[in-house]
């Protein structure tokens, strides 16, 4: 008895790994050529502006997008911190954003077209709340992961 | 000198439902089961899942809910997790396995190893970012699976629990303050029973067992054929729930139905237990209490700024060597240093002439309290408290990856399940109070002290002790977090 029912849980613990070897849905994975970047301005903590930056795969700036940022801690289990604007000015996006704890976060945005289609990106921001405050701006402006 | 028998007035198993279900042959396999479906989870969304630490159920559980339920629990039960710990699930199949005559080493018999993986594990956590790393994260839980396994099966009693787990020193050392502990009702019960199933076990595994005459009648088949104490406790000599896995196999194993879990007063262990007076032991203590300080540095700014200026000073750019150095000093050097500096201190205002291991080990386990409300405040207020929630849009987050929409679209904002302005004057309250208790305790063992009890005096040393630790983790949790894990700026 007692070896049957570690038989079936041990299977059960291999099956259902190699199910999900199997592969599963993978959301914020940006190829649809979308060019997504963001000046964040200051990593001071504190309120400051996200300015996202939308073109398409022709370098065309899109404006009619909602852009959707979801700021997370790297550790697991922090409090998000979200943003949106829905009003672009030759691409760019003005997001309201605060950086509410001094380290590394990850940004993901979304960028939601006018027709629905959701391009999703995520971005590094590290040493979020450093001793000056200011971004080096190659670590802003950042290409498809 | 007394020797501290509880004197239970309630006994868990013999409570409605839940005692019957923690004495059933199979009831420790259910809480088993049910973690080893949540391990396989986990293991599951960490291998194939986002690698993204807020967003993968990996790390969310282990990091946030592992930690946080634990402390709960053995602040309002005991040692829950050790009892339903899926990583020894294997352990009868590997007792099947097993090359019958292992012992586990004699020279390692002792708290030394389980010191040096404690220290391993909580410098391995900050220099791999283990709390931002699905993957690592999972691994880890994986080589849990193996180690248990591996040594199970090569050695007759349970090393890895006693000698080497690391999560199981961390609990053995915080269940010391839990109001649950393994005893027995009837000691005369014991004096007389021959087969001592509670530590040998009831027959061998896998072979009929006989069952065992008591008194008028025939035992039910639920105590037969079960293993023995893992880690080898003789249940009318515990005294300490230090070793105690709550595994309950003693309790299901006796044939007289003498095993009790009792509840008691927290603090009785602590105030009354006779300690083993061995430096493993009071070490062991010592740097649980320290390293729940330095764990905490390990996550606020200025430990980075440390870290870069002996990055600088060594000539590295690697994080390892700076922060094994950090580490040791906090959480080996200062806690051997200490310990040592104040039991000379107090052996010399109490004009004692006995050995320091003596006097170390009379005051270590005062420290168990402020150690654990330091874990408490930082793993269940911190943690727990304040990120619990997140397990809701993450989970929903894994169905959606799934296509199973039914629960709805994650709601990112959910997280602390209390105010985060409570967190601050609970996780202080928590430790002040784990303060008083130290200090309770700390008297009360000095008035057991051999011969003639100890002077306030003779405690002094030790108090300021506990005072300065208490300060350094009030200083250390009001600094602003600083969550690092991919950046090293050495």
């Amino acid at each position: 008895m007692v070896k049957k029912c570690l038989i079936l849980l041990l299977s059960i613990a291999i099956t259902s790994l190699l199910i999900g070897c199997g592969g599963r849905n993978s959301s914020n994975d940006n190829s649809s050529g979308y060019d997504i970047s963001i000046d964040a301005g200051s990593t001071a903590l504190g309120e400051t502006n996200l300015v996202v930056t939308v073109k398409d795969q022709s370098g065309i700036p899109i404006n009619d997008a909602t852009v959707n940022i979801k700021g997370d801690m790297v550790h697991a289990g922090m409090s998000p911190v979200l943003g949106e604007s829905s009003k672009g000015d030759s691409g760019t996006y003005t997001v309201p954003y605060e950086w509410t704890m001094a380290g590394d976060w990850i940004l993901s945005v979304d960028v939601i077209l006018s027709d629905g289609t959701v391009i999703s990106e995520k971005i590094d921001f590290s040493g979020v709340g450093g001793d000056d405050g200011d971004m080096d701006h190659d670590d802003m402006d950042m290409e498809d992961e | 000198m007394t020797i501290y028998r509880p004197t239970p007035q309630i006994d868990v198993l013999k409570l409605p439902l839940i005692g019957r279900l923690l004495r059933w042959r199979w009831g420790r396999l259910v809480f088993q089961t049910i973690l080893l479906l949540v391990a396989t989870l986990l293991l599951y969304d960490g291998f194939t899942g986002p690698q993204f630490a807020p967003e993968n159920l990996s790390t969310v559980v282990t990091w946030i809910h592992y930690r946080g339920i634990i402390v709960f629990g053995f602040l309002l039960l005991g040692n829950i997790f050790c009892m339903g710990c899926p990583f020894t699930l294997p352990r009868t199949l590997a007792k099947r396995l097993a090359i019958r005559g292992g012992r586990w080493p004699k020279m390692l018999r002792n708290k030394w190893l389980a010191i040096g993986m404690l220290f391993f594990f909580f410098w391995a956590y900050e220099y791999f970012d283990l709390f931002a790393s699905p993957l690592l994260t999972v691994w880890i839980i994986a080589g849990y699976f193996i180690a248990s396994f591996v040594l199970e099966a090569l050695f007759e009693e349970s090393p890895f629990c006693k000698y080497v787990c690391p999560l199981g020193t961390f609990n053995f050392v915080s269940s010391t303050v839990s109001p649950l502990q393994i005893t027995v009702s009837d000691r005369d019960v014991c004096h007389t029973c021959t087969g001592r199933e509670c530590i040998n076990g009831t027959t061998n595994i896998g072979v009929p067992g006989n069952p065992v005459k008591q008194g008028q009648g025939v035992i039910s088949l639920d105590s037969i054929q079960v293993l023995g104490c893992g880690t080898e406790l003789f249940a009318p000599q515990i005294d300490s729930n230090l070793d105690c896995t709550m595994c309950l196999d003693c309790a299901r194993a006796c044939p007289h139905d003498n095993v009790m879990l009792g509840v008691r007063n927290p603090l009785a262990e602590l105030n009354e237990g006779v300690w083993s007076q061995r430096w493993d032991l009071s070490f062991l203590v010592l740097i649980f209490t320290f390293s729940a300080l330095g764990n905490a540095f390990g996550m606020v700014g200025p430990v980075f700024q440390l870290e870069a200026w002996l990055a600088n000073v060594l000539k590295v750019q690697d994080e390892a060597l700076p922060l094994m150095i950090i580490f040791g000093m906090t959480n080996l050097i200062l806690p051997i240093g200490f310990g040592l500096l104040v039991a000379w201190l107090s052996r010399t205002l109490a004009r004692r002439e006995e050995p320091l291991r003596t006097t170390l080990g009379r005051y270590a386990p005062a420290f168990a309290p402020l150690a654990f409300s330091i874990w408490l405040s930082h793993y269940g207020g911190f943690h727990f408290l304040g990120s619990a929630a997140a397990i809701s849009p993450v989970f929903k987050n894994f169905m959606w990856d799934h296509n199973l929409f039914f629960l709805g679209a994650p709601d990112w904002t959910k997280s602390a399940i209390v105010p985060l302005n409570w967190l601050d004057p609970l996780e202080m309250g928590a430790i002040l109070i784990g303060l008083i208790a130290s200090l309770y305790v700390l008297n009360e063992r000095g008035k057991r002290a051999p011969n003639r009890r100890d002077k306030t005096l003779a405690q002094l040393p030790w108090m300021l002790l506990l005072v300065g630790l208490t300060i350094a983790s009030f200083y250390i949790f009001y600094l602003p977090m600083e969550m690092r894990g991919v950046s090293f700026t050495g």
